[in-house]
């Protein structure tokens, strides 16, 4: 009994290292993006978003990225976020849009998780993705009173499910570290996210207004209007490193 | 009460407006924007990556991460290259100048960037960098920072040949 214990729990390990890794993208020679990035490079294809269009850029000579296809979408387009090479999560003000692009040029809708019209970036491992909802007061395209977090079950990409939402103050970029999600919210805050029902509070410095976040294992780079930051985390901690 | 009135039937006008424009709509409330666009002639654009030292950082816009380098955007004015090989010592290396940029990616050596409208693909060899392709025209001009009602399309007074860079406050 408590040897399978022992292998289920290193099994849960293992399953929450590889969905870290998938935050960005992990594919040899392609860089990593922040929450809020625009532009993604997956399965050989620039990916953009732009307005209210995605294009689709063919990199087989990187040298020469030759437009393929052009797709409008019904809501303004605000980031992409590659999972792996088959998947790409569209944020719009309207909702999330999930597509197939392991057929690359071809897009395949597969969902649209609609929401309230507001800002929102989004990140995803295998099986949740992570949206943020933010209201600018200033900004027409996304004034709607709304700032919160949706976890959302997307298991079946086609059937993606809210799980739970939680209230923030204004969240900007998010990023995912296995199972800490660190939100980009007045400061930078760590969320243990191991149950998706629940929303635990580990760390933060509010010192700062961060805007974006990447996480590089457990390096964790973010950026403010006022410069960058960067933290090593452990155990649940930030340890600040350096500020440029 | 007359006042909650008036508040009420902007806040409808306010509401109609944001959806029909979700829908792709030509913007058709010319708002007076607190934003006037600085633009470019378009052969300057296109003469325009260079490659200055570093400056300081400010501004800040997206963040990418390739191997030891980040690449931070200054909001339309460029990317600050800096060296994180050693994250409690980050080292600002250079500027690298693409006016009306906000977003890159990086495949392997290969830099693209929005310049404006145009997509470009750049490589930075440290101490230069080069444009080795240019795709004109891909994405719509820079909005307003107050969303996409206002636009500079179909003005009377804007030269021919010229690309929208920046907006600055009036």
């Amino acid at each position: 009994m408590k040897k399978l214990l022992i292998i289920l729990f290193t099994t849960i390990l293992v399953t929450s290292c590889d969905s870290s890794e998938s935050v960005g993208t992990n594919s040899s020679g392609i860089g990593q993006g922040g929450s809020l990035a625009r532009f993604a490079v997956a399965n050989g294809h620039l990916y953009t978003v732009n307005n209210n269009e995605v294009s689709v850029f063919s990199l087989a000579n990187p040298e020469n990225p030759v437009q393929l296809s052009r797709l409008n979408i019904s809501a303004i387009g605000e980031t992409i976020f590659p999972l792996g090479d088959s998947t790409i999560f569209i944020g719009t003000t309207s909702g999330m849009y999930i597509y197939d692009v392991s057929d690359a040029p071809a897009m395949t809708l597969l969902s649209n998780y609609r929401h309230v019209v507001s800002c929102d970036p989004v990140v995803a491992n295998a099986n949740f993705a992570y949206v943020t909802l933010r209201t600018e007061s200033n900004n027409f395209n996304c004034a709607r009173g709304v700032n919160q977090l949706d976890i959302i079950n997307i298991q079946d990409l086609s059937n993606p499910i809210l799980i739970s939402s939680f209230p923030l103050i204004q969240p900007k970029g998010l990023g995912l570290y296995g199972d800490t999600l660190l939100i980009c919210d007045k400061g930078l805050k760590v969320f243990d996210v191991s149950n998706p029902n629940s929303l635990v509070l580990l760390d933060a410095d509010e010192d700062f207004d961060a805007v974006d976040i990447i996480p590089n294992g457990n390096l964790m780079i973010t950026v403010s209007e006022s410069g960058l930051k960067q933290y090593r985390y452990k155990n649940g901690k930030l340890n600040f490193l350096s500020a440029l | 009460m007359k006042y909650l009135k008036i508040v009420f039937i902007n806040l409808l006008l306010f509401g109609l407006g944001s959806c029909d424009y979700r829908y792709g709509g030509e913007p058709y409330y010319d708002y007076n924007s607190q934003y006037t666009p600085v633009i470019m002639d378009r052969a300057d654009l296109e003469q325009s990556i260079r490659i200055i030292g570093p400056r300081e950082i400010k501004d800040f816009g997206k963040i990418y991460i390739k191997d030891s380098l980040l690449f931070i955007n200054e909001k339309f004015e460029g990317i600050h290259v800096v060296d994180n090989s050693d994250p409690s010592n980050p080292e600002n290396l250079a500027f690298i100048v693409i006016p009306g940029n906000i977003d890159i990616s990086i495949l392997n050596d290969v830099i693209y960037a929005d310049n404006a409208v145009d997509l470009i693909a750049i490589k930075y060899t440290g101490d230069s960098v080069i444009v080795i392709d240019r795709n004109r025209n891909i994405f719509p001009e820079l909005p307003a920072p107050e969303g996409q009602y206002y636009s500079y399309e179909g003005s009377d007074d804007r030269p021919e040949n010229s690309v929208i860079v920046k907006w600055i406050l009036k």
